[in-house]
């Protein structure tokens, strides 16, 4: 419950109100009218509210806090009218089963507070002085603090004219993982205007190891949700659009037409030669890396140069060791995100010694750096005039509802199947029976195939595909998602 | 058409009063702002205020019908 008191407040009788038998914490944040405040001796201060919508708006932020943090007891009180130093200002509460949820919590309800409750500050100062916090300096300098981006301005290859290129451009970052981090950092540090950012997964604490724009209190919460709040703080200059899906869920020709350039950071062989054909297509640079233990690879693709299928002379590998499985030290992706970040602003500027027709090789072991030339191959099935987007087989648990009427088919053998049962109506045929047989499967009905961990499936699934199943779709993850 | 305009900080200050009533054709709420803004000399820019219409946080384009209670909000310093 959230309140307004023109009184002193007594803090031990808000404290019973924000407990709860339930609950083994309780955070409690205390903010103190201090002497100080920008360089003025402050002597006093006054808040003022407009009370219909500071209630209504601070109620909605301990709803949002209760949701969101599974708050059992939830208390936030601010004080308007005249106070001196050293009085208390505004009292939040919380209680929660466990202590991490309601640090977070407090945390969150001080900071919303702060800037969505219409209430406002006036200093006096010693001097005699008196200002209105936040809106003075807003009115002369505006409300965001300008970047200073002097640094690079100074060098000869940027310039004025070079800053406000990449103050125009739109760079979209497809995944927010090891690679992804270093790139959106250095991307909106380099006051890029626009970055869009395609992430699907929430953060596990494997992660943290070489993903710096998430912290360990943050583990399970969205990656792409995570990495928009960093960049908005990091520089509120740019401006961040998310997308918390998998890209294969998304229109791709649409999304990449809005972008001047794309940064490649997926550890899925699928989604590069998915975004290497739609870039193709479009008509969008992309600069690719992908990192194997100490080594690294780094091209960019333009609609007048090589490709990633280019690469592979007898078709793309349809899969390639995750970090999960081959193992990975945290400066790897570093410095190949790093070199991406670079990579991409030599490509906006058109800088010397960028990419072109090339693949970098990076081995980190001993610091050796090549580039290879890799010029067209003729026999590229992506340059092919009738080049299509790869199939689209892969569903995670989150999109079956996209997929409408859908029959499940668990191709797992038997005694999988009788280990681990599935908890939602199927049929069960196992996998050597559905390619012997595909009849049994109706082509005009969706089906979604089940295994242990999503191999089987995507395999089954792009057989039947070359048969003419065209609504044949493989679950991510396997039994286990359902 | 009759608006009822309240202000709080340094709007308050500087209008030299906490609200007034404004008769007759007001325009939309971005009018109203950019006339209210001339007449007591407001030293803030539209950019930085939010419009609060009838105690619900709302985008400038909404409309204004009579008798709505307006707020125009200048950058909160709560906490």
């Amino acid at each position: 419950m959230f309140s307004l008191s023109s009184e002193p407040l007594h803090v031990e009788q808000l404290k019973s109100a924000a407990e709860n038998p339930e609950c083994g914490a309780l955070v409690t944040f205390e903010g103190w009218v201090r002497n100080h405040n920008e360089g003025h001796d402050v002597t006093s201060l006054e808040y003022e509210a407009y009370e219909q919508l500071a209630v209504s708006e601070g109620n909605r932020i301990l709803a949002e806090a209760r949701e969101k943090f599974g708050l059992k007891q939830a208390v936030c009180i601010h004080r308007t009218g005249h106070l001196a130093i050293g009085d208390i200002a505004v009292w939040v509460g919380v209680s929660t089963p466990h202590r991490d949820a309601a640090f977070r919590a407090c945390r969150f309800i001080i900071d919303e507070i702060k800037v969505r409750v219409p209430i406002w500050k006036k200093e006096h100062y010693l001097s005699g002085d008196s200002g209105w916090v936040n809106c003075e300096a807003c009115a002369k300098h505006g409300h965001k603090p300008t970047a200073d981006y002097s640094r690079q301005i100074v060098l000869k290859e940027i310039g004025e004219a070079g800053q406000q290129k990449l103050a125009e451009s739109r760079v979209l970052v497809v995944g927010a993982g090891g690679l992804g981090c270093p790139v959106l950092a250095y991307l909106a540090g380099a006051g890029i205007g626009h970055l869009g950012l395609v992430e699907p997964d929430q953060l596990d604490a494997s992660n943290l190891h070489r993903q710096f724009l998430y912290s360990a209190g943050q583990v399970g919460e969205s990656k792409a949700a995570l990495a928009e709040e960093w960049l908005k703080q990091f520089n509120p200059a740019v401006s961040i659009e998310r997308h918390e899906q998998r890209i294969q869920s998304l229109d791709i020709a649409a999304l990449l037409s809005g972008y001047d350039i794309v940064v490649e950071c997926t550890d899925c062989m699928d989604t590069k030669l998915l975004v290497n054909r739609a870039a193709i297509q479009a008509k969008v640079p992309v600069v690719f890396a992908s990192i194997y233990q100490f080594e690294g690879q780094m091209q960019v693709v333009t609609p007048e140069s090589s490709c990633l299928e280019c690469l592979y002379e007898g078709g793309a590998p349809s899969e390639v060791p995750s970090c999960a499985v081959a193992g990975v030290l945290g400066p790897v992706p570093g410095v190949l995100g790093s070199l991406q970040a670079l990579e991409t602003i030599k490509q906006l500027l058109s800088l010397e010694g960028r990419l072109e027709n090339e693949l970098l090789i990076v081995n980190l072991a001993d610091y050796g750096m090549r580039r290879l030339a890799l010029p067209i191959n003729p026999s590229c099935p992506a340059h092919a005039p009738a080049a299509k987007l790869p199939e689209h087989v892969e569903i995670s648990a989150a999109e079956i509802g996209r997929l409408g009427n859908v029959q499940i088919v668990d191709i797992r053998t038997p005694g999988e199947v009788a280990v681990e049962p599935l908890p939602c109506e199927h049929v069960h045929i196992p996998m050597d029976q559905i390619l012997n047989q595909p009849q049994l499967l109706d082509r005009e009905q969706t089906h979604l195939l089940v295994c242990a961990a999503g191999m089987r499936t995507k395999f089954t699934a792009l057989e039947l595909r070359k048969i003419g199943y065209d609504k044949v779709y493989s679950l991510i993850g396997g039994n286990r998602m359902l | 058409m009759k608006i009822n305009v309240n202000y709080y900080a340094m709007f308050r200050e500087q209008a030299g009063c906490s609200g007034e009533v404004v008769e007759g054709d007001c325009g939309d709420a971005v009018a109203l702002f950019e006339r209210l803004k001339e007449t007591h000399g407001f030293s803030m820019g539209r950019s930085h205020v939010r419009l609060a219409v009838n105690d619900a946080l709302v985008g400038w384009d909404a409309p204004l019908n009579d008798g709505d209670q307006i707020v125009f909000i200048p950058p909160v310093a709560g906490g």
